[in-house]
């Protein structure tokens, strides 16, 4: 038998790690996801420290981060718990949102 | 038997007004009107209404109507009943969203709500249009719920859960408490805002008693058989007040049974307990005027549907914040201020013709044990076709080993963000 399609779905499914309730449906605007975070990060995630302001930093450290805290790989008692919920399309959606804050 | 009646045809007509909307009719005969919504109560859910409103489109006439002439905020308040701040540390002014966003700030109580012609009417007499109207008017008490325990009663024996004056006369009253004393907090059961809130509060009682009155402890007699953030606010108790906080689940005791606020002791279906101090924390329903333009349903609190917090009971009405459920959001200012935002945005696009787009959403409640010391939990959701209702993509509390001084650090400055994000 040939094996590709095992191989194929197997691959999929190792890229949906997605945390998606409905992994089919439509993921939320890039606003409706960016405006949660600012209860901490401030409105347009201008924030007062000792959190760090989100406004304005580079599309590619926002999404490094944001797939570091949701490995684990960068400690953070916070943000590992709220990066978990999201998906890495919606990474790179709040990271184009927030570059020009 | 009208009621119903009345409701279902408004569920109905609730569908039918937001398809006009969207299909046109209704949006071109106001088009060229500036479009009005009235937001109704300036707490943590209608200020970031009106304020994100405006932020998503500057075009809008927001009117935000306030009750209170000051507003005291939730978060916070714990402290200054153990006497850390001034009661003035947790006022929060609308102010700043009339300034800096163009927000319409009136000081009225709203006693009416015609949604027939789409009108509020405040208790002066005086009457405000609204092509939307957005609720986020808080709890009440349901003072039917514990025998021996109502309005009157709260008089003498503060529940302080909806923060104020409430919150000094507790303060006074463990200042005036004698060393050896008992305080003893009931917790409720039942949907109620602020989950980890009684533990948050027995733990600053405790913090304030080890200085003052060493030999004084804490009783929570719970309603329940387990709470929000058991495992960190037991640890942090063993931790921080060893033998001072004592919880009674109603496993072992029952169902709080009812009060004596003159001889101040309440009854457990099995036990019967003496305080000196004693704080009710009673069960809660949506506020007032939610439940008074038949917005609530037999639960007392009011059901929306979830990519626009509109009412599935009223159309053209929103409700966000306490009053409305979003299972499994617990009541928190962070959940208003985060339903606030999806609840604007839905308002601005359905005036735009179009649906509403998926929510997503974030909770995240801190609770301080310490001055030194927090913990939190956390749950960041979005809506699941399939259960139709908000599920959590990700939930958790302060992990064991974490450390508690950095969480309390953050813990201060999500307050200020947060009060920043939501007033100013
Ligand atoms: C002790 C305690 C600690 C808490 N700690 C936290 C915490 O750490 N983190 C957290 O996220 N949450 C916390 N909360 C919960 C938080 O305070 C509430 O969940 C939050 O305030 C809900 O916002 P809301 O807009 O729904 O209602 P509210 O903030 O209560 O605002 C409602 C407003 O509507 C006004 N109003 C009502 N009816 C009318 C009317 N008819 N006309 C005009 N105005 C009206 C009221 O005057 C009020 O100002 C705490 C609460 C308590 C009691
Ligand atoms: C409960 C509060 C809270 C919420 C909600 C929150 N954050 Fe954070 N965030 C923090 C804290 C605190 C830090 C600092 C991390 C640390 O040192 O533990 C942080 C750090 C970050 C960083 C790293 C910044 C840097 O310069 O290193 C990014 C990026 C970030 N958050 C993005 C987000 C995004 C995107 C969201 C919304 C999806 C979000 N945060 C929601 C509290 C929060």
């Amino acid at each position: 038998m040939n094996q590709t399609p095992i191989v194929l779905l197997a691959a999929m499914l190792a890229m949906n790690t997605a945390q998606a309730a409905d992994p089919a449906a439509r993921r939320p605007a890039d606003e409706i996801l960016a405006h949660a975070c600012s209860g901490c990060h401030g409105t347009f995630g201008h924030s007062s420290s000792p959190t760090p302001s989100i406004a304005g930093k580079a599309e590619e450290e926002f999404i490094a981060a944001m797939r570091e805290f949701k490995s684990g790989q960068r400690v953070s008692s916070i943000m590992n718990r709220i990066a978990r919920g999201y998906t890495d399309e919606d990474f790179v959606a709040m990271g184009q949102f927030f570059k020009n804050r | 038997m009208t009621g119903i009646t009345r409701r279902s045809f408004l569920a109905l007509a609730g569908t039918a007004g937001a398809l006009s909307l969207m299909g046109g009719c209704a949006a071109t005969s106001t088009q060229s009107a500036r479009r009005k919504v009235v937001v109704v109560g300036g707490g943590y859910g209608g200020a970031t209404a009106a304020k994100y409103l405006k932020l998503f489109d500057p075009g809008l006439d927001v009117t935000l109507i306030e009750k209170r002439k000051t507003y005291y905020s939730g978060p916070g308040s714990n402290e200054v009943l153990a006497g850390w701040h001034e009661l003035a540390w947790l006022r929060r002014s609308q102010e700043g969203l009339q300034k800096n966003h163009g927000v319409h700030l009136i000081h009225g109580k709203v006693t009416e709500i015609d949604p027939e012609r789409r009108s509020v009417e405040l208790k002066d007499g005086s009457e405000i249009p609204y092509d939307r109207l957005v609720l986020s008017p808080g709890v009440d008490m349901r003072f039917d719920a514990i025998e021996g325990y109502n309005l009157k009663a709260s008089k003498r024996i503060p529940h302080a859960w909806r923060p104020g004056k409430q919150t000094l006369q507790l303060h006074n009253q463990i200042k005036a408490m004698r060393n050896g004393g008992v305080v003893v907090i009931t917790a409720p059961s039942g949907p109620y805002r602020c989950p980890p809130g009684p533990y948050e509060r027995a733990s600053l009682i405790a913090h304030y008693l080890k200085q003052h009155k060493p030999r004084s402890k804490v009783i929570i007699l719970d309603d329940k058989t387990q709470f929000s953030k058991q495992a960190l606010f037991f640890k942090g108790w063993e931790e921080l007040y060893p033998g001072m906080v004592e919880w009674v689940s109603s496993e072992k005791e029952g169902k709080i049974d009812h009060v004596d606020v003159k001889k101040l002791t309440v009854a457990t279906e099995f036990n019967h307990h003496s305080a000196d101090v004693l704080n009710i924390i009673p069960p809660q329903k949506a506020g007032w005027l939610a439940r008074k333009a038949e917005l609530a349903d037999a639960s007392g609190w009011c059901p929306v549907e979830l990519h626009s917090f509109e009412s599935t009971l009223i159309p053209n009405i929103h409700v966000i914040g306490d009053s409305c459920i979003a299972t499994p959001m617990p009541k928190s200012a962070f959940s208003a201020n985060s339903q606030a935002k999806i609840c604007a945005h839905a308002i601005v696009e359905l005036f735009k013709g179009n649906p509403p787009g998926p929510p997503s959403l974030i909770n995240h409640c801190y609770s301080v044990l310490a001055p030194d010391y927090a913990i939190s939990i956390t749950g960041v959701y979005e809506y699941s076709v399939t259960e139709r209702q908000l599920v959590a993509t990700s939930s958790g509390e302060t992990p064991m080993d974490a450390d508690r001084q950095k969480e309390a650090e953050f813990a201060r400055s999500w307050r200020e963000n947060i009060t920043a994000d939501t007033f100013e």
